[in-house]
This record gives C-alpha cells, sequence and structure tokens, in this order.
C-alpha cells in the first residue's frame, strides 16, 4: 500500500486521503475521509476512516515513544474492514496487501499526522 | 532458475505467456535443452491475467461430454466467422493439431481442463456449438518454489473462480465469497493464473529453466539462420545461444503507440494486456526480413478506464461483459443512438465502435456511453461496484436523462427517444432494430430470472447513469507470417532458418474473427506446440 496521493486537511480533526492502494498487480486510489478520534501530542493518536467511493471502513492507532534521545519507537495499528457481500474477498486481498507494505504506509502516515 | 547461468541452448524461447510455455514443454519433449526468456518481472503474459479459457473444436473432453463436433463443422463455421480474411491453410492446422495439443498437455503437465458449455461467438451460424471452450481447473500455487508463485499475476479483471462456476452462478451476486477468500489465503489459482501456474509447473518438473526480467533485444543470425539471441538483464547484455531455433512468443504491439498508430485501423485503442507486450518480437521478425500479416486487426473490446486503477504502472482499464447483456442498459453515441446489440461478444461490439461517418468526418461511435437506470443499479454489479456500494464519481448520476446527456455530451432529444423506443422493445421482448438477446451468446450473460427478453428492460427509473466506453483490446493479433509447422516466413514467402513463432506476435489465421471464447490462446498454444516439435527436429 505504498503511499499517498494527497491529504487534504477539513479542520483540525478531519481530512480526506487519497490512498494508493495495491492489490497485487491491480493498484487503485481509494478516498478515505479520515477523523481523528483522539490525539496527544506529540506521541498518540487514533483515527477513524471511511471509504468515499468504497465500502470500507477503518481505523488506526500510531504511538510514538521515545527510548532515548536518539530512538523512538513506534507502534503502529491499523484495520481495514470491508463491508458488503464481497467483504471476505475484499477483506483478503487487503489483509495480504497491508501484511507486506505496512511499514511504508506507517511511514507515510507519520509524516502527516506528526509532522 | 532466476539467473541466466549458462548461455548454450538448442532451443531458446522468448516470452512466459501459454505460446512460449507451451512451446518450451514440446521442445524438452522432443530433446532440446531448453530457456523461455522473459522480459518482466513477472511470469505469464496476459495469459495469466486472462480467463484462461482455450477454444479447441473436437476436443477430446468436450467429446467426452457428450459435445457433438466434427472437423468439417469446425471448419464451416471458422470460415464463415472468419470472413475469408484469415490463413485458410493454418485454420486447417489449427483444427487438426489443436486436439492433439489438448491430449499431450493434458496429459504430460499438471494442466486440468474442464468443459465450458458457453456457446460459440455466432451461435446461429451453421456449424457453430456450445462446449468447445475448456476452462482450467483450480491450480495450488503452494507447490511451486515461493520465488516462482511471487512471479505470477493474479487477475485484477476475474475473481478467484473458475469460467464454469461463473456460468453456474450467472450473477455475482450468487458468488461464493467465502470460497475466493479461501482461495486467495490458500494460493490457489484460477482461470489464466492456474493455466501459467500449472504450464510452469511442467516446466520446473523438466528443468526447463524460465528467466523473468530477461529483455530479448535481437535476435542472432549466422548465413541467414536464426542462432541466438541477445538479452539485456540485469545491468549487462548477454548473448543467449539457440543451436536449433528461436520461438518468439512475445505477444503483441499491445502498447506500443507508434506501431499501434502505424498499423491498427483506428488511430487510439486502449490495451488490457500486460505493458510489457511492446511489439518486440513483431520488430526482431521485421530486421530478419520476415512478412507481416493481419497487422489492422485485434482480439477487439469495448472498454471503460477507471480513473486511479493502474497495472504495473500504466492506466487499466476494464473490459465489461455482462453490463452490456443485463436488463436496463443501452450503449449510445454522441448522437444519443444506440448502434449496435449491446450483449453481442466483445470482439463485434468493439469493431461497432469504429465505424467512421464521412459525413461528421468523426468516428461515430468514439466515445460512446453506457447509461443505465436505477433498477439496474439496484440489482447488478457494475465492473467491481456491487448494489449498495457507495457511487464512485467516475459514474455520472443525473436525475433525468436530459441533465445526463448534458453532461456526457450526448443529444438528449434523440437520447430520450432512443429510450423510450426501447423500453417499448423491452416489455415486447423483441429488440427490432439490433435483435439484442435473441441469441443463446446474448442470454448466457442475461438475467433469466427476467422475461420475456432475460437482455431487455425499461430503462424508467431515476436516476439515471452513464459512463464513457473507449475502443480497446485484449491484444493485437497481427504479426509474423508463419506456416503449418510455425516457422516464420519472409516477406517472399520463404523460410527464415531457426526462427519459429506463435501467439499474438504472428498473423493470426482468424484474420479479422472472434469464433468463441478461448481462441486467442487456443491458437497460441496450438502454434506453441508444433513450434516446439518442429524446432526440435532441425539441427545446425
Ligand atoms: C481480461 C482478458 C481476458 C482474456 N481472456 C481470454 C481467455 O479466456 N481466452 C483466450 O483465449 N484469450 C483471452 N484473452 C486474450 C489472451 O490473454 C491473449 O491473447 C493471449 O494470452 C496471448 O498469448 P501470448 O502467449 O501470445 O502472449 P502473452 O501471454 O501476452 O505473453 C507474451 C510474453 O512475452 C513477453 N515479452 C514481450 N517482449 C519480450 C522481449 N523482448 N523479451 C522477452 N520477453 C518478452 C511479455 O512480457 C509477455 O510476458 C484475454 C485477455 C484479457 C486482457
Amino acid at each position: 500500500m505504498p503511499g499517498f496521493i494527497s491529504y487534504q486537511s477539513i479542520d483540525e480533526l478531519n481530512s480526506e486521503w487519497k490512498l494508493k492502494i495495491d492489490l497485487g498487480i491491480l493498484s487503485r486510489q481509494v478516498n478515505f475521509r479520515a477523523r481523528i478520534t483522539e490525539k496527544r501530542k506529540p506521541e498518540f493518536l487514533s483515527f477513524e476512516l471511511k471509504g468515499l467511493d468504497e465500502n470500507v471502513m477503518g481505523s488506526g492507532v500510531l504511538l510514538l515513544k521515545k527510548e532515548s534521545i536518539t530512538e523512538t519507537s513506534v507502534t503502529f495499528k491499523i484495520s481495514l474492514e470491508a463491508g458488503g457481500q464481497s467483504a471476505p474477498l475484499v477483506n483478503s486481498l487487503v489483509s495480504s496487501a497491508l501484511r507486506s507494505q505496512i511499514g511504508e504506509f506507517e511511514t507515510q502516515l507519520r509524516k502527516i499526522l506528526i509532522p | 532458475m532466476l539467473e541466466i547461468g549458462d548461455s548454450e541452448f538448442d532451443v531458446v524461447v522468448i516470452g512466459s505467456g501459454a505460446g512460449g510455455l507451451t512451446s518450451a514443454i514440446l521442445a524438452h519433449d522432443r530433446g532440446s535443452k531448453t530457456v523461455v526468456l522473459e522480459k518482466s518481472r513477472m511470469l505469464g503474459g496476459t495469459t495469466s491475467i486472462s480467463a484462461g479459457v482455450i477454444w479447441i473444436p473436437n476436443n477430446i473432453h468436450s467429446l467426452d461430454a457428450g459435445v457433438q463436433d466434427t472437423r468439417e463443422a469446425a471448419l464451416t463455421y471458422l470460415r464463415r466467422i472468419t470472413m475469408n480474411t484469415g490463413d485458410t491453410g493454418l485454420l486447417d492446422t489449427f483444427i487438426d493439431e489443436g486436439p492433439k495439443m489438448i491430449d499431450y498437455i493434458g496429459t504430460h503437465t499438471p494442466v486440468k481442463f474442464g468443459v465450458s458449455m458457453f456457446p460459440d461467438y455466432h451461435p446461429e451460424f451453421e456449424g457453430a456449438r456450445h462446449g468447445r471452450s475448456l476452462d482450467q481447473e483450480p491450480f495450488d500455487g503452494s507447490i511451486l518454489p515461493p520465488d516462482i508463485f511471487e512471479r505470477i499475476r493474479r487477475s485484477p479483471f476475474f475473481p478467484p473462480i473458475t469460467m464454469r462456476e461463473r456460468d453456474e452462478w450467472k450473477s455475482i451476486l450468487n458468488f461464493d465469497f467465502e470460497l475466493m477468500a479461501k482461495r486467495i489465503e490458500n494460493k490457489i489459482f484460477t482461470m489464466g493464473s492456474a493455466l501459467i501456474g500449472a504450464l510452469l509447473k511442467g516446466c520446473l518438473d523438466r528443468n526447463i529453466r524460465v528467466i523473468p526480467e530477461a529483455h530479448v533485444t535481437n535476435l542472432i543470425t549466422k548465413d541467414g539462420k536464426t542462432i541466438g539471441a541477445n538479452v539485456k538483464h540485469d545491468d549487462g547484455y548477454v548473448a543467449i545461444t539457440a543451436d536449433r531455433a528461436v520461438i518468439l512468443a512475445s505477444g503483441g504491439f499491445d502498447w506500443n503507440d507508434q506501431m499501434k498508430k502505424d498499423f491498427l485501423r483506428i488511430p487510439v485503442v486502449t490495451p488490457l494486456g500486460v505493458p510489457s507486450n511492446e511489439g518486440d518480437g513483431i520488430t526482431m521478425g521485421i530486421e530478419l526480413g520476415a512478412g507481416l500479416g493481419n497487422m489492422s486487426e485485434a482480439w477487439w473490446s469495448p472498454v471503460i478506464k477507471v480513473p486511479g486503477e493502474e497495472l504495473e504502472g500504466k492506466p487499466l482499464a476494464r473490459p465489461f461483459n455482462s453490463e452490456r447483456a443485463l436488463p436496463g442498459s443501452i450503449m449510445v453515441n454522441r448522437a444519443g443512438k444506440r448502434f449496435v446489440n449491446e450483449a453481442h461478444n466483445y470482439n463485434d461490439v468493439g469493431k461497432a465502435l469504429h465505424t467512421f461517418d464521412p459525413v461528421s468526418f468523426e468516428y461515430s461511435n468514439i466515445p460512446c456511453f453506457l447509461i443505465f437506470d436505477d433498477n439496474y443499479r439496484r440489482h447488478y454489479n457494475f465492473l467491481t461496484i456491487m448494489p449498495g456500494d457507495p457511487l464512485p464519481n467516475w459514474i455520472l448520476r443525473k436525475n433525468s436523462l436530459k441533465e445526463l446527456a448534458l453532461e456526457l455530451g450526448i443529444n438528449g432529444d434523440v437520447l430520450s427517444d432512443t429510450v423510450s423506443i426501447f423500453n417499448k422493445y423491452a416489455e415486447t421482448g423483441v429488440d427490432l432494430e439490433f435483435h439484442r438477446g435473441a441469441s443463446d451468446y446474448d442470454r448466457a450473460y442475461g438475467d433469466i430470472a427476467v422475461s420475456p427478453n432475460p437482455c431487455l428492460g425499461t430503462l424508467a427509473v431515476p436516476p439515471y447513469y452513464g459512463v464513457q466506453v473507449l475502443p480497446g483490446t485484449l491484444g493485437t493479433k497481427g504479426g509474423l507470417k508463419i506456416n503449418s509447422e510455425s516457422r516464420v516466413l519472409n516477406i517472399r514467402g520463404a523460410l527464415i532458418a531457426g526462427l519459429f513463432a506463435t501467439g499474438n506476435v504472428t498473423a493470426s489465421p482468424m484474420g479479422g474473427g472472434y469464433p468463441g471464447a478461448g481462441v486467442t490462446i487456443g491458437q497460441a498454444m496450438v502454434f506453441g506446440y508444433l513450434a516446439g516439435i518442429y524446432s526440435s527436429s532441425d539441427k545446425n
């Protein structure tokens, strides 16, 4: 799932993300509405995602912990869940895509949410 | 497997689609040390993303399933459907050798065929049959080495089901999504990826080397004979020698804009195949003096471009079949008129998009539009969008046909008239203009729950929806001329020693025709089978 195509802030809590989701050889742009549900600067953030053109919902947390002056540990969790009849198939595709590309996704997300 | 290693072989095969892998297996089994060179990092070419169906009249599986077929019936049908635009000698070869190829591949490799009772594409023509198309059984990809498994594409066009399951379940609303999810988790391939997986396993079992990221740039000749190929691999070039022959199986010129402009019958054609099919084999053949044929033709299809979707970095377009055949949709041009039986096979509907109007000096049906109403939207899927899914912004929605027409650039008054006339046809069940739903082929994609005609329904419930439709191709089908032993012929009809070809790199004997589901892979495998056999009877 490498990468954001764009990020647009709507207000302090809401934003719209265009993500490029790579499902094997098919990649497609998915537009999400993101809502921050909790933010404790500078180390914790939780959010909800809703697909604007796809039947996909999700949520996630990002936790940064300073271990030393030079080291910060990062906990990142994201879950996306498709709805509708094709959900089992889409979930299976998305979970294999997420598993293989989680690192890159997290880096992108951190840059945007916690500059 | 993934390194070139030694560079001396008897037979060098260029391209790892169905044509290339079949020829490699036969060449090996006839005693040749064989290598397959593949330009892409992924294996299997367009074959791997296809439905993997193979059309072979008179094959043993169809006969066993009770299909009454004969050589004469098949030839009568083929002559009619190719309208004498193809090579009749090669049609005979295709009919005679096809059943032998199916026997061989079915008994000597892990490829397992099932019979689809799908009708030929013109079931009303003399000699047509139901049941000449063979489907792939699911293939267990976990038996492949992981580095090979990961290089086989999953189709972006088809879910992991077999064609027979699709025929049985009819609507996507009846699909078994749990089964599909399990197939992905358990590394089970279906359709084109199953065919490629099984053929690759056949190659691995024989120790045939299949090398990805090996881009053949040109052929090497000596005293008029093809004796090898130069390959760009990693950062350098390697010369690979072929003691007996080189077999070109490098697909069509789908993604070569200059060749498409130079040769195809219309200026802009959206490709559906893999981006590495750039006509390289045709260029290499021309460099050796090869004759060309059928260059203006392709396996046509109308397509819809979905913004944001990509295939290996290139824009992905989608073919669509049931969307044209289900009740409640029509296709119109900018004048607001229907111009074709929408439910016809994709090749013929694709050709109807090429109509040129000498008065307006335009292609009248480029672009054209698929229009449907809310009743359709609530009952059927549209490409990957299920009823109830949010509407993506590339599908236009308006409360009236007039508003929809205005936004899409269609003549709104004519569109309203077209829809009223179509709605009358839907009520009587008879499309007086284009006969939609009259043939078994059309009805195979219709909704059997709808009567009197499973392909006709009114467009009467707002809002109305519209998307643009463009001319596209599953692959081009003009290229190098070959003979009945798959040997490439030069421009004067003489043999080019040591050079063979199969698949979309060749001039298809089908000319402008598309007889039935699976003829393109069928043709690639039949002439690949022959290329494998005859290449291995040659010795330097
Ligand atoms: C959505 C879709 C569904 C389809 N369904 C069917 C179906 O069910 N049945 C059917 O008969 N047809 C179907 N087709 C069409 C069919 O897939 C192709 O016509 C067929 O697979 C072509 O086979 P091929 O072996 O000639 O080429 P390909 O399978 O495309 O293989 C050619 C290979 O050559 C490689 N290559 C190119 N240049 C070089 C080079 N310079 N060096 C090394 N390698 C090179 C390419 O990378 C590619 O891997 C479908 C097509 C699409 C898009």
